[in-house]
């Protein structure tokens, strides 16, 4: 069943060798950990923020979706933290929308695979 | 036994990071977690073993930075952090360098990088702490010089590996514990990092030396020795005195120079330690080298001590006698007992060599029975034999008179012996006197109480004789010339003796002096009216049957005096007669009584009048010398023989003189009275009708 979900993630842009590596090649954990990455409070947090244009509170939970999405290899969605942290960096939160209906919409995509696969 | 995992603490707030670097650690580490850094600090402080610390940078509540910056404030530097970045973030990586990470990783991670590293700081950390432990086993906590086997294993290479001329020195400060109690602890270890500073400071300029603290205030220096390094150690002493203005500071400095680098370096220290024993008994000294002959005192006292028991249990102790001389006569009246110990392999011992050692372990005290008893039976055995022995007298030891039972001891012993107590005679020293004198007034009053007889030995060997002989009311005055050592031939000596003399014969104080070896100061002696004298010239101490030989070859001369022949006269003189003192000096004029012998005089008592007009050192018109410097030759002639005259007529006689005194001159009624006579002397009684020159023009 994971090879299958696998196979998908990998064919999304999932840095699937990588993560395995890192998980120590227990799938079921790595598929855990991206599972509920996509739960974590920063993505709505850094929605309220770059709202209130907040640039230091986005840049704070940017940065840590960076770090979560590149260690659970959900590349799709660390690079679209990637080109939003960067701006943010530097104080910058205009022109974020897209790349904040980026994140969100990939987001959405890779939940719904997971749902496929009753996860 | 169960392999313990090193505890690995990850601070981070993400969960999921914080489950991935569990997942990657679990194997190998157990994990304790933070979600921030103000958690993750307070773990830390309660937590003591910690390994490493996993540290995400971006947390909310507190950062790692912030985290850093707090955990080096705190002692624990020795726990390694390796700080996660984000990738590709050179400027974080630099600065958590800078904060006292050890290393640091970026995310993603990856297991095998994480892994290598938290490895490699961890036995880094190891390495870190064998090197700081081995700090701490080889280094004193409170001076951080070398403890005391290191410094002796340091030293040892030194002078292995070094061809120079060393010597090992052994610094202290005569009682450091006295000044810590004064200063408190604090100040006195504070003291000591100052004399380890010193001690750095000499070792600079001597350079190449080693050197530690090896207890207390103990400390060891090893140098290269010469000149220089003789001034430096002169420096550092002198700087070490200096330390506080206000109190005595005496550092000791023993040093033995290296002769022989086979000698075990431990020898060498307590060869040292002989040399600043050495130093601590010289006042005036802080630097003494080590002689061979030290090593082999400490050996004699060893031998001395292993052997005293048995020694007297075997009776190798002997009384020795040294007869003690009337200077009138010149014949022997009584005599001291010295302990002599016969060795059945060695001789004859020195008291010198074993008394010290017996006083400083308190063996002197069953030395000084020994002594009594054996006197004791010495003098029941004259008496059995018929014979009138003159008295003896036995010394008694500090020890011995701190004895609340002393009494009772000499007066069991002399119960024993059916003695009368006037024959054994106690000689007790006079510093025992000045340390507990009240105990002494009583121990005294109760020994002369019972019949005995108290000399008060060494007078005039203490510091504060003349109240101790206020206080205390001993029988007899012994006083040793050697006191004067340096100075007894010369004018200043001879005036302390002259006074002592005169001032032991206003108390009415025999006195027997000690010591005596010449007969220059025989005569000297006999010129300022000492009665009785213990010494060389006449008797070194001897055998019993040498004694005993001697004082039956010679005619027994009984003398208390020079003048007791006329007995009734000097006991009223000498006495403590309280009418005759008060008639004595109840008469206005000044008054004197004077002992005139081979046409010279000198006066033995006064009066306080005399006292009053002439004061002592004033003009004491109290010998013929002084009468001489004084008037007048026609006057001086007039005086001698009125003096020649009321001896040779044993009659009265008087005549007049003009002296100065205090600007003014005087014109005097000298009144002589005849009052007694033995073979060689007459005593004259002066008094003095005093009126000012100036009056009478």
């Amino acid at each position: 069943m994971y090879d299958v979900l696998i196979n998908r993630l990998k064919s999304m842009g999932c840095d699937i060798d990588g993560t395995l590596e890192r998980m120590l090649n227990d799938k079921e954990f790595m598929i855990q950990c991206m599972c509920a990455s996509l739960d974590e409070s920063e993505y709505d947090l850094l929605k309220k923020a770059l709202e209130k244009n907040d640039a230091s509170g986005a840049f704070d939970y940017a940065h840590a979706l960076k770090g979560v999405t590149s260690n659970v290899g959900l590349t799709p969605l660390y690079n679209c933290i990637v080109e939003i942290v960067e701006p943010l960096r530097n104080g910058k939160t205009d022109n974020l929308d897209d790349k904040l209906c980026e994140l969100f919409k990939k987001r959405e995509e890779i939940r719904a695979l997971f749902k496929s696969f009753n996860l | 036994m169960e392999n313990i995992k090193p505890l690995i603490l990850v601070v981070e707030d993400q969960k999921i990071n914080r489950d991935i670097l569990n997942h990657i650690l679990k194997n190998e580490y157990n994990i304790i977690e933070a979600e921030n850094g103000a958690e993750a600090l307070d773990i830390f402080s309660k937590t003591e073993n910690i390994s490493a610390i996993l540290l995400d940078i971006n947390m909310p509540v507190m950062d790692g930075y912030t985290f850093l910056s707090e955990m080096n404030s705190k002692s624990k530097a020795s726990v390694p952090v390796i700080a996660v970045t984000a990738s590709k973030d050179s400027e974080s990586e630099q600065k958590v360098l800078e904060l006292g990470a050890w290393d640091y990783i970026s995310k993603p991670y990856i297991p095998q990088v994480l892994l290598a590293r938290l490895k490699n700081v961890i036995i880094r950390t190891k390495f870190y702490l064998i090197d700081k432990m081995k700090h701490i086993y080889e280094h004193d906590l409170l001076t951080d010089l070398y403890q005391r086997t290191v410094f002796f294993s340091e030293s040892q290479k030194l002078i292995n590996n070094n061809d120079e001329k060393f010597a090992l020195i052994r610094l202290d400060v005569d009682d450091f514990h006295l000044l810590n109690s004064f200063w408190g602890e604090h100040e006195g270890d504070r003291f000591l990092c100052f004399i380890a500073d010193e001690i750095r400071k000499l070792a600079e300029s001597v350079y190449p030396a080693v050197y530690g603290r090896i207890n207390a205030d103990i400390f060891g220096i090893c140098m290269p020795f010469n000149d220089t390094a003789l001034e430096s150690i002169r420096i550092m002493s002198e700087n070490i005195r200096n330390y506080k203005s206000d109190y005595l500071i005496k550092p000791s400095s023993g040093i033995y120079i290296i002769d022989d680098k086979s000698i075990k370096i431990e020898t060498m220290y307590e060869y040292a330690t002989l040399a600043a024993k050495d130093c601590k008994s010289k006042f005036n000294e802080n630097i003494c080298y080590y002689k061979p002959e030290m090593q082999k005192n400490v050996i004699l006292e060893q031998s001395i001590i292993n052997e005293m028991q048995s020694a007297l249990n075997e009776r190798q102790f002997e009384v020795f006698l040294q007869p003690k001389y009337n200077l009138e006569t010149e014949t022997p009246y009584g005599a001291e007992a010295l302990v002599r110990w016969r060795h059945p392999q060695k001789g004859l011992i020195s008291p010198g060599v074993f008394i010290p050692v017996f006083e400083r372990n308190g063996f002197i005290g069953k030395i000084d029975y020994y002594m009594w008893e054996s006197v004791c039976k010495l003098l029941r055995q004259w008496l059995d034999e018929g014979k009138n022995p003159a008295p003896v007298s036995v010394n008694v030891s500090r020890v011995n008179m701190y004895n609340p039972n002393l009494v009772e001891l000499f007066t069991e012993l002399i119960r024993k012996y059916n003695l009368p107590p006037n024959l054994l005679n106690l000689e007790l020293t006079e510093s025992a006197y000045m340390q507990e004198p009240d105990l002494m007034k009583k121990t005294v009053n109760a020994l002369q109480n019972a019949g005995f007889t108290v000399m008060m030995d060494d007078f005039g060997s203490g510091y504060s004789s003349l109240n101790t002989l206020k206080d205390i009311h001993v029988d007899v005055l012994k006083i040793d010339m050697k006191f004067l050592s340096k100075d007894s031939s010369g004018e200043r000596g001879k005036c302390i003796l002259t006074s002592m003399i005169r001032m032991a014969g206003w108390l009415g104080v025999p006195v027997i002096m000690e010591g005596a070896e010449t007969l220059e100061q025989i005569n000297f002696l006999k010129s300022i009216g000492c009665e009785y004298v213990q010494g060389y010239y006449f008797a070194k101490p001897m055998p019993v049957n040498e004694y005993v030989s001697l004082v039956s070859n010679k005619p027994k001369y009984v003398a208390k005096s020079n003048s007791e022949n006329h007995d009734v006269v000097f006991e009223s003189i000498w006495s403590d007669n309280p009418s005759f003192n008060l008639i004595f000096n109840s008469f206005k004029s000044p008054a004197a009584i004077y002992e005139q012998k081979n046409d010279s005089f000198r006066a033995i008592k006064m009066n306080s009048s005399f006292n009053d007009m002439f004061g002592f050192g004033k003009i004491p018109l109290d010998s013929e010398k002084k009468f001489k410097s004084l008037l007048s030759p026609e006057d001086f002639e007039k005086v001698i023989d009125s003096f020649r005259n009321t001896a040779k007529t044993r009659n009265e006689s008087s005549c007049n003189y003009v002296v100065s005194y205090g600007g003014s001159n005087f014109k005097v009624n000298l009144n002589l009275q005849y009052w007694g006579k033995n073979q060689k002397s007459s005593i004259i009684f002066a008094v003095f009708n005093l009126k000012s020159a100036s009056n009478d023009d």
